[in-house]
């Protein structure tokens, strides 16, 4: 069987990458891709511990199932925030969305 | 089974009333919409009156999902009050648009979701809630759509909420996977067994802390707030700045004292310093603003900072102001973003300077926003100064002086800004004579702020001991 850690490690690079993205990309939509690389990470981790940590219960999967549906939700308001935020602007480019400073 | 129910009828009551608003908005003729905000009101209140015949009551119910306390009621009850005022301050704006149906819809699901975070007792009822709070905010935040101000608060209030809800949930399942559970009780347990300094475990716990750091926008993720606050359309600031912060703490809270007592000795430094740079960062940054809506919001986060430190002494006492400075802070801020409304009503702009010379313009109003101000100081005879003194005070008596004494300068150091508001209110001379009229449903918000905003502060006896009522199940104490 695959040890667990190779399941963990694999998630924390996986976060990581997310992570990196959302850092580095300027384009609002790659923002949300790298979000959802993120969220992909913790429901590898929680499958895992599901499997490995807790094998007689299914509350981690439970968990990974709420984390999808609620992730989706996210994502089905953001893409209708960037198609507005589109028609306004002609941009998605979030450092050219920047009438609010001081 | 059955007879749990009972518990969560006032949220039973809540999903009921969004799903009326909802479908009555269909058969609803045009002229007769603002109706659906009155039928909000009738439910929020009345849930507010079924939760209040909870209080007393000690159980967990619902597979240990839920947990029904006086902590969790006590802020269930200000959670929909305060939102019932939001929900009033809206009408006149949604006047224009005609969109009641959608966005009483959208605020009363947010409502349900903080009274879901407010009682949950387990991680996933935690997170559900929080995201049932967040997502329709983020969609208020944006309900201007023509605007694009309002389109960019949203953006920037969902991109930050997105990656801080992974970042949750990533730290939650690093959680779960070193204690096997995500019940917080559960979590307690285990870690007693478990090697505290674990890496590990201490980066699962940072992340969630983080994540619920994020909600209350506390120093280092309040970026989102100025500019949500400035572009969202004013009564969704006025509900974006009240009420969802009060189900952040109450998460907070949860964790702290639920999940992690065992590391109270180390919460003192983590909250300890997420207090003293929030508070410094909003008054510092506060005092620069032109625009009265951005002033507010760093004026937040520095409240927030002081409430904070009430998590960094983390006892029982520290609790009770807590919930004392939550009541507290909804009633000046709604008062102050319902001011803040009736006058943008005349200059749209929002700036300070429109305010100079309200006190001639409009005494009522420049009378009421000196209170709420004087309040938010935090000056003797006002709730803002029993909020202060009480949170405060639960620091000197646990031996964090230095924590009161940050606070105390730092209240010195906000005078400046909200002095500044009412210098402009009575001694600049106004650059238009237009007078403020003030619709009926803003001046009662108005009213009823700055009433309890005063009886808190003269009468503070009767609230002090509703705040010492707080208990929680299964906490340390």
């Amino acid at each position: 069987m695959i040890p667990l850690n190779y399941f963990v490690i694999f998630s924390a690079i996986l976060f990581s990458i997310g992570m990196y993205g959302v850092l580095a990309r300027r384009n609002a939509i790659l923002l949300l891709l790298s979000v959802e690389l993120m969220l992909n990470a913790v429901n590898v981790n929680f499958v895992a511990f599901s499997r490995y940590i807790t094998p007689h219960t299914i509350v981690g999967l439970m968990y990974t199932i709420f984390a999808m549906a609620s992730g989706a939700a996210e994502i089905g308001v953001g893409l209708a925030i960037i198609v507005t935020i589109y028609r306004g602007k002609q941009t998605l480019n979030v450092d050219e969305i920047d009438m609010l400073k001081w | 089974m059955g007879k749990e129910f009972i518990y969560i009828i006032p949220e039973i009551l809540i999903l009921t009333t969004a799903t009326i608003v909802l479908s009555l908005d269909i058969f609803l003729p045009r002229e007769r919409k603002s109706l659906l905000a009155y039928v909000s009101i009738a439910g929020l209140w009345l849930a507010a009156f079924l939760s209040a015949g909870l209080i007393g009551e000690r159980v967990s119910i619902l597979a240990d999902m839920f947990v029904i306390d006086s902590f969790g009621i006590i802020l269930k009850i200000v959670i929909l009050i305060a939102a019932s005022m939001a929900a009033l301050l809206a009408i006149e704006f949604l006047k224009e648009s005609n969109k009641y149906g959608e966005y009483y819809f959208l605020l009363l699901s947010s409502v349900l979701g903080m009274m879901i975070v407010t009682g949950s007792s387990n991680l996933i009822a935690v997170f559900l809630g929080i995201q049932l709070t967040s997502v329709p905010l983020y969609i208020m935040a944006g309900f201007a759509r023509t605007d694009v101000k309002s389109n960019e608060a949203a953006l920037k209030y969902f991109l930050l909420g997105v990656l801080t809800a992974a970042v949750t949930l990533y730290g939650m399942s690093l959680i779960y996977g070193m204690t096997g559970t995500l019940n917080l009780a559960e979590i307690a347990t285990k870690l007693e067994h478990t090697n505290l300094n674990d890496p590990v475990l201490f980066i699962g716990m940072t992340f969630v802390v983080s994540g619920f750091t994020f909600k209350i926008a506390a120093v280092p993720f309040h970026f989102w707030a100025p500019d949500t606050y400035e572009g969202a359309p004013t009564p969704v600031t006025a509900f974006i700045a009240a009420v969802p912060k009060m189900a952040g703490f109450a998460a907070l809270v949860r964790l702290v004292f639920t999940a992690f007592p065992e590391f109270t000795g180390q919460w003192v430094g983590l909250f300890g310093l997420a207090a003293t740079m929030t508070m410094i960062t909003g008054n510092i940054l506060a005092i620069p603003q032109k625009n009265i809506k951005r002033m507010l919001a760093f004026s937040g986060i520095a409240h927030v900072g002081y409430a904070l430190i009430s998590l960094a002494v983390s006892n029982q006492h520290a609790l009770s102001g807590l919930v004392f400075y939550m009541i507290a802070y909804a009633a000046m801020n709604l008062g102050a973003f319902a001011i803040v409304i009736a006058v943008g009503r005349v200059s749209p702009e929002n700036q300070i300077e429109d305010f100079a010379g309200l006190g001639s313009r409009s005494p009522l109003l420049a009378g009421a926003m000196t209170i709420l101000l004087l309040s938010m100081l935090g000056f003797p005879l006002t709730a803002g100064f029993m909020a202060k003194f009480l949170v405060f005070a639960s620091a000197v008596e646990k031996g964090y002086v230095w924590l009161a004494v940050i606070g105390v300068a730092n209240s010195v150091i906000s005078l400046y800004y909200y002095i500044g508001v009412v210098r402009q209110m009575y001694m600049v001379p106004p650059k238009t004579e237009k007078p403020v009229p003030i619709p009926v449903t803003i001046g009662a918000v108005v009213l009823t702020s700055v009433v309890v905003t005063m009886v808190i502060g003269i009468f503070p006896e009767y609230f002090i001991q509703l705040a010492r009522l707080v208990f929680l199940v299964n906490a340390s104490f």
